[in-house]
């Protein structure tokens, strides 16, 4: 008598198929970049670094003004009982196509108010595709407090606030870390909502000025993958892969440690630090 | 508006030829490429995906576990800009050389953009499928139900609210994305049955036509139309999302 | 939300004053974006106090952009008259002609077609090579997307008001055109000059091959310029020079000066491109002999606005 195990063989079958798939995705960026790679950070036409600075730059603005107002409003909805078409129209605008975001913004920023194509209007643009993702996702985050030890907590006499402070944004730390460092991935690889706002050229000469051309390496990689004359231009833009790949590696490589030493401090430990969806 | 009360609500919303210079703003090619190429999209990824999580959830070894679970999560935030030209080289000649055609078409959207969702739609049902006790599990195979059994009789229907969340949250990014799709769908504004050719979805036809349109006449107008209807489509589904997982 | 979009509004408003150098806003054609870029570093260095700030959108975009002020300089490879916009306060500097160019899959071993059989081609009748005694093989049509300088070339020189395939493919860009062709056994696609070799093979028309030495002769061109409004700052002005003057004009398939008489590599032609609008008036004097090419050129005027609406806009497309 044989045990049959076909369900677990499709299972298993069928996930080493789509982990394969995935993993295919990023070799194949890999190879085709790879013997451009060098030539990224060397002066020349194919450097990247120009690029690889803006993006650091606006997402890092935009994450300064996007996430502590999208956490503020979360907060007001989990734990004021703020009006729920707040939640329904930050989840409706986080899913909204970025491009229509670029699109009103060029309008309003560029056409209207006379902006040059810049860092400044691409750091809006990455703002306000961040600040409904900040307030949607940290939602069900927030909610995963327990009720009890909020009720605890204002029991003890305890203000709104200093709960907030002192109980609820602790325990959901780990969770809104997780969200804030996939909030910050989609901005990395973010192409449509810049094309007209931060514009595709990069400053001739090192600047801090915000006022610079915004193109960043997402940017870089539609561009040069499609547009470029160059021969080399299909091993340039998988050069810009491989760093953005890279970027978002670092990205959630950081956020994942972070979140094991905030489940630490707080005591929980249960191996899940590092993955989006807890 | 105006574009609805000058041309009518149903040329515009049924009209299958959309020809802006002609002054028909038929809108069926859009939408039908928006529901085809999301259905694809999501036979794929639901296939894929909940394998993904069920094996990793329930049939790797415990040490594997977390890194597999990181690594998921690492392709959740694969920009969409890296899939497209993915899908580009390797996707299309695919569909290409299977299917003939031009090999830019529907089906290669589908299939790149059901690629792109699998892992959010994986990471989301592994944290559903992790969440099923342990306990209830143990129970069943000491009753002397086959491993088979319980995954599908008790692991899989006990995770079903999460990984119908996690099928919703995959939906709307499909619904939304533009560069990837744009990328291998071929953009002709055609409603067809032919997935082997090439067609739009509500994304790429506002990507496309935007910058010659503009914003007030019919042709704008119709693209602020399909804006809108992205809207009610994601607004639909995140309905979806909140009717089943909480009331407050 | 309401606190970000207040805030929002108060940075519009703080925001526009605060550079100090001088702002040139480019955008227009994707193709001609590329020659901005090879430009850019020697700009630069003569005009440090200006920042150029750069973005693609296609021609008629472009256009419209620069008419209405929100960009300082437009690229286009169209003139105004053919798109139904203004150019009635628009400066407009030549940068020379753009051959448009079909070009087919490797595979592909019909040398050359008639004017007649290419737009059989692309609008879809002639479904494989074989009906051009060509190894058998689909015809797979790769297009530009609307507002394209190529696709209104090819509209009105080979289509003339015929309809391209419904199961053409519409890529964004020359180069992603180039790339579908090259990568498409059977393919067919037409692009700018700059992009007309490497992987692909230029299909000849009449028993006429597109060679860069005599691009003269090709007979489906668009005509590239920059334009910026009048009274517009120096150095808007000395941009739309130095683009005039590049010689890199010739690597992203810009012709001008001695090949084709149009344009000039020294003294470019400027001109108010409001003279566009009535129609041939505008010719440059240097060139009266050429005529036939300049109507070719689109000086032809547009009859009607490209989104006037039902039907009007069929006959310019």
């Amino acid at each position: 008598m044989r045990q049959r195990h076909g369900v677990t063989a499709v299972i298993l079958v069928l996930a080493v198929c789509g982990g394969a798939i995935l993993l295919l995705v990023a070799g194949e960026v890999v190879a085709v970049g790879w013997p451009e790679l060098g030539a990224g950070f060397r002066a020349g036409p194919a450097d990247l670094r120009p690029e690889l600075f803006n993006t650091l730059y606006m997402v890092g603005a935009a994450l300064v003004l996007s996430v502590p107002p999208g956490l503020l409003a979360a907060l007001w909805r989990t734990e004021e009982r703020a009006p729920r078409i707040l939640e329904d129209v930050a989840s409706l605008l986080s899913s909204l196509p970025s491009v229509t975001i670029g699109l009103g913004l060029f309008v309003l920023l560029i056409a209207t108010s006379g902006w040059p194509f810049s860092r400044a209007a691409g750091i809006v643009a990455l703002t306000a595709m961040n600040l409904p993702w900040m307030t949607a996702a940290s939602i069900p985050v927030l909610r995963q407090v327990g009720e009890s030890r909020r009720q605890a907590s204002l029991a003890l006499g305890a203000s709104v606030w200093a709960t907030v402070v002192r109980v609820v944004v602790p325990e959901a730390l780990p969770g809104l870390v997780a969200v804030a460092a996939v909030g910050a991935a989609r901005l990395v690889g973010e192409a449509a909502a810049l094309l007209f706002t931060a514009g595709v050229n990069a400053p001739a000469r090192f600047s801090w000025s915000p006022w610079a051309p915004g193109a960043t390496l997402a940017i870089r990689l539609f561009r040069v993958g499609t547009e470029s004359l160059h021969p080399d231009a299909r091993a340039m833009a998988g050069a810009a892969g491989i760093v953005l790949l890279l970027f978002t590696l670092v990205l959630l490589g950081v956020a994942g440690v972070l979140q094991r030493y905030l489940r630490r401090r707080a005591g929980i430990v249960d191996g899940t630090e590092g993955r989006f969806g807890r | 508006m105006a574009v609805l009360s000058r041309y009518g609500l149903e040329p515009v919303l049924l009209g299958r030829v959309f020809e802006p210079a002609r002054g028909r703003f038929g809108l069926i090619p859009f939408i039908w490429g928006s529901v085809v190429v999301g259905l694809m999209a999501l036979v794929v990824a639901v296939l894929f995906g909940v394998s993904l999580a069920l094996a990793v959830g329930r049939r790797v070894p415990e040490r594997l576990r977390g890194a597999l679970g990181r690594g998921l999560s690492i392709f959740v935030a694969l920009p969409s800009v890296i899939l497209g030209w993915w899908g580009l080289e390797t996707v299309v000649p695919l569909v290409r050389q299977v299917f003939g055609g031009p090999g830019f078409s529907l089906l290669a959207a589908g299939l790149t953009l059901g690629v792109m969702i699998t892992p959010t739609l994986a990471a989301l049902s592994l944290a559903a499928v992790e969440g099923v006790p342990r306990l209830l599990e143990e129970a069943s195979d000491a009753l002397g139900a086959h491993p088979d059994q319980t995954l599908l009789g008790l692991t899989l229907p006990a995770a079903l609210p999460g990984i119908a969340r996690a099928v919703v949250l995959a939906a709307s990014r499909a619904l939304a994305e533009t560069m990837a799709v744009q990328m291998v769908i071929g953009s002709q504004p055609v409603a067809r049955l032919a997935l082997n050719l090439p067609g739009s979805t509500l994304t790429t036809g506002i990507l496309v036509n935007m910058a010659v349109w503009p914003p007030g006449s019919p042709a704008g107008q119709s693209l602020t139309v399909m804006a809108a209807l992205l809207l009610v489509g994601a607004w639909w589904l995140s309905r979806q999302l909140t009717d089943r997982s909480d009331p407050a | 939300m309401l606190l970000f979009v207040t805030s929002l509004m108060a940075l519009v408003a703080a925001g526009a004053p605060g550079h100090a150098r001088t702002a040139v806003r480019v955008m227009g054609s994707t193709s001609l974006v590329g020659l901005v870029e090879a430009v850019l570093p020697a700009y630069a260095q003569a005009h440090p106090d200006v920042s150029v700030h750069v973005s693609a959108g296609g021609s008629v975009a472009g256009l419209k952009a620069v008419a209405a002020g929100h960009v300082e300089l437009g690229l286009s490879d169209v003139p105004p008259s053919w798109v139904g916009i203004s150019g009635r306060h628009l400066v407009r500097v030549d940068l020379g002609v753009v051959p448009v160019v079909p070009i087919v899959h490797q595979g592909v071993d019909v040398a050359d077609v008639s004017p007649a059989e290419l737009a059989r081609l692309l609008t879809g009748r002639i479904r494989d090579w074989k009906e051009l005694r060509g190894r058998a093989e689909k015809v797979v049509v790769i297009t530009r997307g609307p507002g394209s300088g190529a696709l209104l070339v090819i509209e009105r020189e080979v289509l003339r008001g015929q309809k391209l395939s419904d199961a053409a493919v519409v890529e964004l860009s020359n180069g992603a055109v180039h790339r579908a062709v090259a990568v498409t056994p059977g393919a067919i696609g037409f692009v700018e000059a700059g992009f007309a070799g490497g992987g692909v093979r230029v299909l000849g028309v009449a028993g006429q091959h597109f060679r860069p030495a005599e691009a003269a002769r090709w007979p489906y061109h668009a005509p590239a310029a920059v334009y910026y409004r009048r009274g517009a700052p120096a150095a808007v002005r000395a941009l739309a020079r130095a683009l005039a003057q590049a010689p890199e004009r010739r690597q992203f398939g810009v012709y001008g000066g001695e090949e084709t008489g149009h344009g000039a590599a020294h003294t470019p032609q400027i001109w108010m491109a409001g003279g566009l609008d009535g129609g041939r008036r505008c010719r440059p004097r240097s060139h009266a002999g050429r005529a036939r090419d300049l109507v070719r050129l689109g000086y032809r005027g547009c009859p009607q606005p490209l989104w006037s609406g039902a039907g009007a806009a069929g006959a310019c497309l």
